[in-house]
């Protein structure tokens, strides 16, 4: 009997290969049912697995890594130590885990796929069968790769996902939709083979300098060993270049972030919903998972500044970018970026703060720009336009859509009270105090996009839902149904987002909780290399003792509490 | 004289899966004519029988292979080793694919001859890999170049097919005669065609300057060599040939002579299993390396590039296959170094680093799976008609046929080395070998070859990704179902193939394990 | 046999081997180009049976027996080939022969080969050497201008 966890894994795409096989010319009816119906049971196996994860015993910090997954499944993949004598002693692994980090991505996966199930519900009806069955895969490699901690596995469910989502751009997508789905396609595979180059040099100096290391791929074990022996500078900062190099296409990072908007603009609903809501996250969840851990000296002296100013740079152009943007999506697109900045500057703050908002940052962007994208394609699918000035005072027409509209931006901008406040919020602290003085900066311009986001959104959100109403032409003639507000349908696949955006931003303790611990293994690496680093500063190391001993992050999130 | 017989009964167990091969060969060729009547009229389904008789052939050779395991080297003009049991499994394996491409391909008159043929080639790559003697080498290469003119221009007489022979045809000669004076400096460098007693004179030449004799041999085995490999800058005939060639003669060329030429460089370049390697500049080596680096890196440029403007299907498959064999040149050269770099006794080599050689000779089988896949699937798409060649062809597939087009899917996905197949582990082999060999001192070149073999997986997949995009993103031109064809022996090939893409990919251990303990 | 007559033999096998080269290459006749490659098949042999002698073992003429053996496996299948080839164009030019390339390269045809002018055979059928590669140039004077 596999575990719950392989279940999670492999279930949408047992579902989407049934679909495929026994019923290839299914009618739409039938195949968003099933696919509903899978996407369904994978939430409640994911929430299954979420209580096994929490009925764990804690792990007390002297007997963890860095990194250290739970629930964990191992089989040998490939041992090449048994092959002969000569053979290299390494040992590829189909190795499956749970960490606080991993679950609460998982679960963001999970819930996404519904709602973007039921928004593709009536727009897609050309080949439903096979659009639900790309769906489904692409659940199953979202969720492999948060599950997987063999580098090898991580890899293969990372480039895994690239191939249902060519697809379910480049068949179902806009009138651009071949150009796009290939510039995505080859931008991040160029990106994601220097990260795989990166990635077997990491493994093979790492293996030559400790000869003992039997499973070098394995994840958790690569960042024991290297926290015991780290590797030079030098080799640490161009292996960082390598492997960060994939990473950044796939956040992405202010001048890799071409194929997004493009991307997102072409994608089906259901397709950019995903792509914003968990495939950005792939990026930012391998920065957490291959560079935090395992190449420290690197990340703070060269990722610290460069990507600090790739984030602050990308979260001001990518806001000044939607602020010109006509068209609705092309705007949440660019928002992206910007968002996606604020939880790399969090991310490589690299202490507590810092990173736990980068995580936090990664759900409620997947929640509100999520939502947001549920919400464009609602109305496209009612109006056929996504243009800014054809529309106006929407809200009068379709009250309910308005007030999600309206909710979802104060989520996106980060109004207390809602989610986006306390992600951003911990990630501009935690930068803040980082970097010796650079960090500063960084976060400065970090809130001076705060101001631009509130400003492009509430934008859209005025022109397009309130003041004179001003509809497209087209719609006014007879002979169109009347355009109806939110269905029950559409009102399901937003009402969990929202809730979540709302819980999130009230009760944020539970989640900071869930990842603490990861993130205070990953924290505690960067305390002791500020300590042992003559460089750092004196206040600097100061600073981050404090921070310890405050253990902010619990403050932090009790403030926010109405 | 008792003493000779007796070496060659011996030789001859040693190569008993050729005989097997030879003499089906013989058997087809005798029978053949009496099955066709003066007009050249045979009766109809006769191809059927003669693709059994072929498999039976095949069958019997494996149980024999299956029954010969390696046995320690003689000084005797063949070898059973260790390598020679693996390539021999891997032809063995491919050749049934091969003669299921095949079996519909020729008519029912000439599909005797074209059969016997390609079971004469599979015979000529084993001889291959089994010989240890020049004369020998020479003698199988030829073994698989004559009975290719006849493979190519038996199935179909017209005239791309004719033009396409004519080129192979001379190049291929052309090439042999360029071998043929490498190996006869090699012979007057080392005074014996054997093989094991070239590499014993040369660990034990005192003479440490470089040999002008080894020197022209390297280039000029290297040059002949890489016809069959279609390295840059010996490739330019490929494309023509597998664009005029029969769909079956264009698969077997695009996997088949890379065997050959592959096995024949490692047979020639690093002494086999438990010899001593040479470390001095009188080897091959020293002149060898440097010059397949360079070849290595234009052969997977140029073939990717070059591929990237096709708009003919086999065009565009003869330059992936260009560039594949340029992949599989960094495995070799990597290993050559390593094995080079093993013999002296200074060096320390890390206990962990893949061998080249091993990364190569699994890269080949999984190779051999995904365009074999590749071109099975084309035929079987085929309609009555037309055969598939511009990518009109292949437009809206996945409406028309959408089985055939997710099988295309998944081996142009794996050529473009992405997971779940097993052409990502092949990638990923090389990337690790390379960079393994990289990290010794002074070797840092290597690491370019892995960064070379990175941007050109990426440039690769850009045209793969491109005929995916027409079968999936685009609508049929012509929504005619009726005039499809069922091929099943090409099906039942494509799911062999699709079996060994995936199944090398969850499953790497099951090929692994033989293929390192092929090298010490 | 000393290393002045071994070195003389092996430019004698090089300049054949050369030589042969250069007529493949340059020819464009199929017989021609047929030859030009035995003649570098030819010249190895003579490479093999001077080493050979040199080193006072057989191998090399053993060798050289396999070369003329499987030369002659070739020159038979090349003759049969280039008959079909004749069959279908009625010439053995190899410019006839390029159809198949990229597409946006020209057709390299070169100049056409003359027509055949032995009229008078009644077995017109049958291959002929057709002038190959170009007629060389004689010295401009009065009596070859027309």
């Amino acid at each position: 009997m596999p575990s719950l966890l392989v279940i999670m894994i492999f279930l949408p795409a047992i579902a989407a290969v049934a679909l495929l096989l026994l019923d290839p010319q299914a009618t739409a009816v039938r195949a968003r049912w099933v696919a509903l119906l899978a996407t369904v049971a994978t939430f409640l196996v994911s929430w299954g697995v979420a209580a096994q994860f929490l009925a764990l015993p804690q792990v007390s910090e002297t007997a963890r890594g860095p990194v250290h997954p739970q629930l964990v499944q191992r089989h040998t993949w490939l041992d090449l130590s048994q092959a002969g004598p000569h053979s290299p002693g390494v040992k590829l692994e189909f190795f499956l885990g749970l960490d606080g980090i991993s679950l609460s991505l998982v679960l963001l996966t999970t819930i996404l796929t519904i709602s973007s199930v039921l928004v593709s519900w009536t727009a897609i009806k050309d080949r439903a069968a096979q659009f639900y069955a790309c769906l489904l895969i692409l659940e199953t490699g979202l969720i492999g790769v948060f599950c997987s901690f063999d580098i090898l596995l991580f890899y293969v469910f990372f480039e895994f996902t690239l191939i249902p989502l060519f697809f379910l751009v480049g068949i179902w997508g806009g009138p651009l939709r071949r150009y796009a789905a290939g510039k995505f396609f080859v931008y991040t595979l160029a990106g994601s083979l220097i990260t795989l180059l990166g990635l077997v040099s990491l493994v093979v100096t790492t293996v030559q300098a400790n000869p003992g290391l039997t499973t070098p791929f394995s994840i958790p074990d690569l960042a024991n060993t290297l926290a015991e022996h780290p590797l030079t500078p030098t080799v640490q900062f161009t292996l960082f270049l390598m492997i960060a190099a994939g990473f950044m296409v796939k956040v992405p990072l202010f001048p890799f972030h071409t194929w997004l908007p493009l991307a997102h603009v072409e994608a089906p609903t259901a397709g950019s919903v995903l792509l914003a809501g968990v495939l950005l996250k792939l990026g930012t969840y391998g920065f957490l998972r291959m560079l935090l851990p395992m190449l420290p000296d690197a990340c703070l002296h060269t990722g610290l500044p460069l990507i600090g100013a790739m984030a602050s740079i990308g979260i001001i152009y990518g806001s000044f970018c939607a602020l010109s943007q006509n068209d609705i999506k092309k705007l949440v697109a660019y928002s992206s970026v910007a968002h996606l900045g604020f939880c790399m500057l969090g991310l490589f703050a690299l202490n507590i703060e810092g990173i736990s908002g980068g995580v936090l940052q990664m759900i409620n962007h997947g929640l509100s720009t999520g939502a947001l994208f549920c919400i464009v394609g609602m109305f496209y699918e009612r109006y056929h336009t996504r243009q800014l000035n054809e529309l106006g005072g929407l809200a009068t027409k379709l009250p309910l859509m308005g007030v999600a509209m309206v909710f979802t931006s104060f989520a996106s901008i980060g109004l207390p009270g809602l989610n986006g406040f306390v992600g951003e919020f911990l990630c501009l602290a935690g930068m803040f105090r980082a970097g010796d003085g650079q960090g500063v900066i960084f976060s400065a311009l970090g809130a001076m996009g705060v101001v631009l986001g509130a400003w492009y959104l509430l934008g859209v959100v005025q022109h397009a839902f309130f003041g004179p109403v001003h509809l497209p032409a087209e719609h006014h003639g007879p002979g169109h149904e009347p355009i109806a507000d939110l269905n029950a349908r559409e009102v399901a696949a937003l009402a969990p987002l929202l809730g979540l955006c709302l819980i999130l931003g009230l009760f944020p303790q539970p989640l900071l909780d869930l990842i603490r611990p990861d993130v205070e293994a990953v924290a505690k690496l960067y305390g002791n290399v500020r300590a042992t680093n003559p460089n750092a500063f004196m206040h600097a190391s100061l600073n981050n003792h404090a921070s310890q001993k405050n253990l902010p992050s619990v403050a932090l999130g009790s403030e926010v509490r109405p | 004289m008792n003493a000779a017989i007796q070496q060659l009964n011996n030789a001859f167990s040693l190569i008993a899966p050729e005989a097997v091969l030879l003499a089906a060969v013989c058997l087809i060729f005798f029978a053949a004519p009496f099955l066709v009547n003066e007009r050249g009229e045979a009766p109809v389904g006769l191809r059927h029988r003669w693709g059994c008789l072929s498999l039976l052939a095949l069958l019997l050779a494996s149980c024999v292979w299956w029954q010969s395991p390696p046995v320690t080297r003689t000084l005797g003009p063949f070898v059973l080793d260790e390598l020679t049991w693996y390539i021999r499994g891997l032809t063995l394996t491919f050749g049934a694919i091969l003669v299921l491409l095949h079996w519909n391909q020729a008519d029912d008159a000439r599909s005797a001859e074209s059969h016997a043929c390609l079971l004469a080639i599979l015979a000529g790559v084993n001889l291959i890999a089994a010989s240890n003697d020049l004369v020998g080498l020479f003698v199988a290469l030829e073994l698989v170049s004559i009975p290719t003119y006849l493979f190519l221009l038996l199935p179909r007489r017209d005239a791309p097919a004719q033009e396409a022979t004519l080129k192979y045809f001379l190049l291929s000669i052309f090439s042999s005669a360029i071998v043929l004076f490498g190996m006869s400096y090699l012979y007057g460098a080392t005074g014996t065609t054997n093989l094991s007693g070239i590499h014993a004179a040369f660990s034990a030449a005192s003479d440490h300057r470089a040999n002008p004799l080894v020197a022209v041999a390297t280039v000029m085995l290297i040059a002949g060599l890489g016809f069959r490999l279609t390295a840059v800058p010996f490739h330019f005939y490929a494309p023509d040939v597998f664009q005029g060639a029969p769909t079956s003669a264009a698969a077997m060329l695009s996997f088949v002579p890379k065997i050959a030429g592959f096995v024949a460089l490692l047979r020639l370049m690093v002494p086999a299993t438990g010899a001593e390697q040479a470390m001095n500049p009188w080897t091959m080596t020293p002149a060898a390396i440097p010059l397949l680096w360079w070849l290595a890196v234009a052969t997977m440029f140029v073939g990717n590039l070059m591929a990237l403007m096709q708009t003919d299907i086999r065009r565009l498959l003869a330059y992936s296959s260009v560039s594949h064999a340029g992949y599989m040149m960094v495995g070799l050269i990597v290993g050559m170094a390593h094995e080079h770099q093993k013999a002296d006794v200074l060096a320390t080599v890390s206990p962990n680093s893949v061998s080249g050689i091993g990364a190569m000779l699994f890269y080949l089988a999984v190779y051999g799976a995904m365009t074999l896949g590749t071109f099975a699937v084309l035929i079987a798409a085929a309609r009555t008609d037309k055969r598939i060649e511009s990518f009109d062809d292949l437009s809206g597939l996945s409406r028309t046929r959408p089985a055939m087009a997710l099988l295309l899917a998944i081996f142009l996905f794996s050529l473009a080395g992405l997971p779940p197949t097993a052409g990502f582990l092949g990638k990923l082999n090389l990337f690790f070998a390379a960079w393994s060999q990289g990290t010794v001192e002074g070797q840092e070149s290597y690491k370019w070859l892995a960064v070379i073999l990175a941007i050109n997986a990426a440039l690769g997949a850009w045209y793969y990704l491109k005929i995916i995009g027409v079968m999936f993103l685009r609508e049929p031109i012509n929504r005619s179902q009726q005039d499809t064809v069922i091929e099943t022996p090409s099906l039942i090939a494509a799911g062999l193939c699709l079996v060994g893409t995936l199944g090398l990919f969850f499953l790497p251990g099951w090929l692994w394990v033989p293929i390192q303990s092929i090298m010490p | 046999m000393t290393a002045t007559v071994l070195e003389s033999q092996l430019v004698v096998g090089a300049t054949l081997f050369i030589l042969g080269v250069v007529g493949f290459l340059t020819r464009r006749n199929l017989i021609l180009i047929m030859l030009s490659a035995e003649l570098m098949l030819h010249g190895v042999s003579i490479n093999l049976t001077a080493f050979s002698r040199y080193h006072g073992n057989p191998q090399g003429q053993v060798f050289t027996i396999f070369v003329l053996t499987i030369a002659a496996c070739e020159a038979g299948l090349a003759l049969s080939l280039i008959l079909s080839l004749y069959q279908r164009r009625k010439s053995l030019d190899i410019f006839l022969w390029g159809k198949l390339g990229e597409d946006d390269l020209p057709v390299f045809t070169g100049t056409p080969a003359p027509p055949i002018t032995v009229s008078v055979d009644p077995n017109v059928d049958l291959p002929h050497l057709t002038p190959a590669g170009r007629m060389p140039k004689t010295q401009p004077g009065p009596q070859t201008k027309t």
